[in-house]
């Protein structure tokens, strides 16, 4: 009996396929000691590129497929998704090639790692099947576990890994468990099965009262939360981003923090209207909790990796917003807050390698005192940032947080939005004050600062330009995340 | 006594001699080898039951993998013969016969409740076995199932293992250091 091979269209497979095949490209030549690590950076730039720019190309096309038993989606959803992975990953791997310089021999891997990271998030974008969403939440954590203690030499940066990996599989576990659940009571792990069945009708079916869906459904709320580090669930994250090495930290905190997302909403923007109004309560209680525990420890923090990580645990509250509100106005403004976050956090991160002296990273934030006179442009691209992510106008970070809470007033979550307001005020102070310090306070000592590499400041430049660009013209990105929601509504 | 009986008697004497043998040995690598008795002995089991697929894979698996994965561990951790006390003292010795009560008086109460309509071994039994020999899940079946139905997942689980595989790779390789 000969296997009925399924059909398949490789061309709309194009990005997945090019990463897979950039990722063995430098499996392979690792192996070659004549071959400059650098260049497998650059390789890996080149094929995140090729990838960005099918992604960009099926896009433009309007492509809206599913794969594989309709276990792979090709909408302009998840393109979009792909497009923030991309970004992500090319930024990352642009300040990457500087930080870890010519010298260290054990780099192959790291990019390899990128690579399968960047391939795991863009699964769990595209998947509309609760195995392949795990699957891709595996491929993307497993790289990230070891990328987090990739500086064996450093007791941090292998704390960080072990404490990621041990914190990260119970997470996996209980995401995996609620699958299961979630599966036992509807009998698929089809996810737009699953929500169609939550309804008969206009009526809600008796699936969305079962106790052993709900308690699925609050088992991935967990998973999901861990991944994108929402309180009470972000303990990990300050301990993770200030042992990893600083290129890593910027990764984690961007992509994995967007694919999460894009899986949350994938399942929850459509199935939380559907569900008993308590689960919308759980998901506006974590948003607050998450911002405003964010931004409160923020303050306290004195090294700027830690004030970093709980910034970005706050920005994930931020989007929590857009997901509470559940429309479409709200899953496209969570889809370009993630891109203007991904872009800001990385820049931010950047900038942080950037200050660099000859004995290692000034972590603390009183080291960048005097930056300003002394280093005009770092301090200008650290300042462009941090008003980017307090969310000061013209910059795209203004632009994020004007949709996000635009579209919960839609959605008449007032006191989300009174609470995201005040949340912003609060993470003005904290942010302001490294702007002030780099400005209006004097050097305690005379730091010996490392030339800027040219791969940074590219990454820097891109950055930068991305900020002001969407801050100035948002409709650039939002007519695109607002037309990936509209098709998926069709 | 049908063949099909007699071999199933035969073939779970012997994995129940291999899996006392386990137990009773004192040196830890003549408890891996009889294990492997035991694994061989249920894939006999698997074939009449009409399994072919997984009688295969608990050779493969089982008998091959697992065990060479036992015997590497053993080896690597050099253990000798236990004492003739054994390791069970004290404390440890009391848990283990509570636990092992409680875990006999489930597997009675199971037996007795849920396969009390079936006499293993009795005629109907092997109807039904035989009726699954007609009309079994083939390998084929698997394979439809694994590289049609479901390939992606398939094919994504490779690229875990191999993001597994350089993980591992990279946090335990040891670095050539090189003089300067």
């Amino acid at each position: 009996m000969p296997l009925e091979i399924p059909d398949i269209n490789w061309s709309l497979l194009m990005p997945q396929l090019v990463i897979v095949s950039t990722l063995l490209i430098v499996l392979v030549f690792d192996m070659f000691d004549a071959i400059s690590k650098k260049t497998l950076g650059w390789m890996t730039i080149v094929g995140a590129g090729i990838a960005l720019w099918s992604s960009i190309d099926l896009l433009q096309a309007g492509t809206d497929q599913t794969q594989f038993n309709e276990m792979f989606r090709i909408d302009s959803y998840s393109l979009f998704f792909n497009i923030i992975f991309l970004v992500s990953t090319i930024l990352v791997a642009l300040v990457s090639i500087s930080y870890l310089g010519s010298g260290d021999k054990k780099q192959g891997p790291y990019y390899l790692l990128i690579l399968l990271a960047t391939l795991g998030m863009m699964l769990m974008a595209a998947g509309n099947e609760l195995i392949i969403v795990f699957l891709g939440l595996e491929l993307m954590s497993l790289s990230l576990y070891v990328l987090a203690s990739y500086f064996r030499e450093s007791p941090a940066s292998s704390e960080a890994g072990m404490k990621y990996l041990l914190l990260g599989a119970f997470a996996s576990a209980f995401f995996l468990y609620g699958i299961a659940l979630v599966y036992g009571a509807a009998g698929t792990t089809n996810i737009p099965e699953i929500i169609s069945k939550l309804s008969v009708g206009d009526q809600l079916s008796l699936l969305s009262e079962s106790p052993l869906f709900l308690a699925g459904i609050f088992l991935l709320i967990v998973g999901f939360g861990f991944k994108v580090a929402i309180v009470p669930f972000h303990q990990w994250a300050p301990d993770v981003y200030e042992g990893a090495p600083t290129t890593i930290a910027a990764f984690i905190s961007a992509g994995p923090k967007a694919a999460g997302f894009a899986a949350f909403l994938t399942i929850f923007v459509d199935a939380l209207p559907k569900l008993p109004t308590q689960a919308t309560g759980v998901i506006v209680l974590l948003a607050m909790l998450t911002m405003t525990v964010g931004n409160v420890i923020a303050i306290a923090q004195t090294n700027i990796k830690r004030m970093l990580a709980y910034s970005s645990i706050a920005h994930a509250g931020y989007v929590m917003i857009g997901l509470a509100a559940a429309n479409p106005d709200g899953k496209s403004s969570a889809m370009l807050y993630l891109f203007i976050y991904c872009v800001m956090n990385i820049g931010a991160f950047g900038v942080v390698i950037m200050a660099r002296t000859a004995d290692g990273e000034n972590l603390m934030i009183s080291d960048y005192a005097g930056l300003g006179f002394r280093k005009p442009l770092l301090a200008m691209f650290m300042t462009l940032m941090l008003l980017s992510l307090a969310g000061f106008p013209p910059t795209a970070g203004f632009v994020g947080k004007l949709y996000v809470f635009k579209s919960a007033v839609e959605a008449r979550h007032y006191w989300l939005v009174i609470f995201g307001a005040i949340n912003t005020a609060i993470s003005a102070f904290y942010y302001l004050r490294v702007v002030v310090t780099m400005y209006m306070r004097e050097p305690e000592e005379e730091l010996e600062f490392k030339p800027y590499p040219p791969t940074l400041v590219i990454g820097l430049v891109l950055a930068a330009i991305g900020i002001l660009l969407i801050g100035i013209l948002p409709s650039l990105l939002l007519d695109q995340a607002q037309s990936a929601v509209q098709s998926a509504l069709l | 006594m049908t063949a099909d009986q007699i071999l199933f008697f035969i073939f779970g004497g012997i994995s129940l001699i291999g899996a006392i043998a386990v137990i009773s040995f004192r040196h830890p690598i003549y408890s891996a080898l009889s294990l492997i008795v035991t694994f061989f002995s249920q894939a006999g089991l698997f074939v009449l039951l009409g399994a072919h697929f997984v009688a295969a894979v608990q050779v493969i698996v089982y008998a091959g993998a697992i065990m060479v994965l036992f015997l590497f561990v053993i080896m690597l951790l050099n253990l000798g013969t236990l004492s003739a006390k054994g390791v069970m003292t004290g404390k440890l010795k009391g848990i283990a016969i509570v636990l092992g009560i409680l875990f006999a008086a489930q597997g009675i109460y199971i037996a007795a409740n849920v396969f009390k309509d079936t006499e293993v071994g009795s005629p109907e039994a092997i109807e039904r076995a035989a009726a699954l020999a007609d009309n079994p899940i083939e390998t084929y079946d698997i394979g439809v199932l694994l590289f049609r139905d479901y390939l992606l997942p398939f094919e994504v689980t490779s690229l875990i293992l191999l993001a597994a595989l350089i993980g591992v790779i990279v946090l335990v390789k040891r670095e050539n250091r090189v003089e300067n």
